[in-house]
C-alpha cells in the first residue's frame, strides 16, 4: 500500500502490519541455533573419546540408570506436548491455556528434580567429574542441558504469571515455546548418545 | 632453518587427532565431521523455511481482505 504524505515522502508499507517474525521469536531462534551447535560440539567430542576407548563404559565406574531416565524422558516429551496444547488453546481462549501450561511446567520441574536426584545417586556411587572421561562428559553434557531446562522453565513460569495477570503478548509465549521445544527436542538425542 | 627442520623429529601435539588410529575412531571422526558440517546448514535452512512459510501465510492473510473488497466493489457496480 503506497500513501502520499509529502512530495518527497512515500509510505510504502503499513506500519500496523504484522511483522514477518516477531523480534522475540527471531532472537530465540538465533539463540537456539547457537546452542544447537554447542551441543553438537559436545556430542562430537564425546563420540570420539568413546570410540577411542578400549572398553566403554569404563569398568570401574557405575552404570547410568537407563530405565529411570527413559521414564524421565517420557515426562519431558509429554511436557512438550502439553505446551503445544496450551499454545493451541491460547489462540482460542486465553484462560483455557493455563491448565496445560501449568501441567507442562510441573512435568518440566519433575524432569529437573529427577535429574538432580539421579546425579546425587551417581556421585554417591563414585561417578564424579574427575573419576573418568565418562563422568566428565556426563556431567558436562547433561549439566548443560539441565541449565537450559532450568532457564526455559523460568521463562515458562514468567509466561504463566503473565497469563495470570492477563497481559501476555503472543510473541512472549511463542519465544518460550521455541526455547522449551529445543530443551525437549535435544534431550532424546543426548539420552541416545550418552546413556545408550 | 632448513637444517633444523630436517633434523627435528615430528611432534604430534593433539592427543585427540593423533591418539587413536583405529577404524572405529576414524569412523567417529567421519560422522562427527559430517554432523558438524551439515547441522549449521540444516539449522539455517530450517529458519529460512520457517520465515518463508510465515511470509506466505501473511501474504495470503493480507490478500484475502483486498480480494474481498475488490469483488464487493465490482458487484456494486
Amino acid at each position: 500500500m503506497a500513501t502520499r504524505l509529502h512530495p518527497r515522502i512515500r509510505v510504502v508499507a503499513d506500519s500496523r502490519r504484522e511483522p514477518l517474525v516477531q523480534s522475540g521469536v527471531m532472537g530465540m531462534l538465533i539463540f537456539v541455533v547457537a546452542e544447537s551447535m554447542m551441543f553438537a560440539g559436545l556430542i562430537s567430542a564425546f563420540t570420539i573419546i568413546r570410540s577411542g576407548a578400549s572398553v566403554w563404559p569404563p569398568p570401574d565406574q557405575p552404570r547410568l540408570p537407563l530405565e529411570e531416565t527413559a521414564l524421565n524422558t517420557a515426562a519431558l516429551l509429554l511436557s512438550g506436548v502439553l505446551l503445544y496444547v496450551a499454545s493451541r488453546r491460547y489462540q482460542r481462549d486465553r484462560e483455557s491455556a493455563r491448565a496445560p501450561l501449568l501441567a507442562s511446567m510441573l512435568l518440566g520441574a519433575f524432569f529437573v528434580l529427577f535429574q538432580g536426584a539421579e546425579w546425587l545417586a551417581l556421585i554417591r556411587q563414585g561417578l564424579t567429574l574427575t573419576s573418568s572421561s565418562l563422568g566428565s562428559f556426563f556431567y558436562l553434557i547433561v549439566g548443560m542441558h539441565a541449565l537450559h531446562a532450568i532457564a526455559a522453565l523460568m521463562l515458562l513460569v514468567h509466561t504463566f504469571l503473565r497469563i495470570q495477570r492477563g497481559w501476555l503478548a503472543s510473541s512472549q509465549l511463542a519465544a518460550a515455546q521455541v526455547f522449551w521445544y529445543f530443551v525437549v527436542g535435544v534431550w532424546p538425542i543426548l539420552y541416545g548418545v550418552v546413556y545408550l | 632453518m632448513c637444517l633444523a627442520l630436517a633434523v627435528a623429529d615430528p611432534a604430534a601435539a593433539c592427543a585427540v587427532c593423533t591418539g587413536g588410529q583405529t577404524d572405529q575412531v576414524r569412523y567417529a571422526f567421519l560422522w562427527t565431521t559430517g554432523l558438524l558440517s551439515a547441522l549449521p546448514l540444516g539449522l539455517i535452512g530450517g529458519v529460512v523455511w520457517f520465515v518463508r512459510r510465515r511470509a506466505r501465510e501473511l501474504a495470503e492473510k493480507h490478500a484475502q481482505p483486498a480480494e474481498a473488497t475488490l469483488s464487493r466493489s465490482a458487484a456494486s457496480r
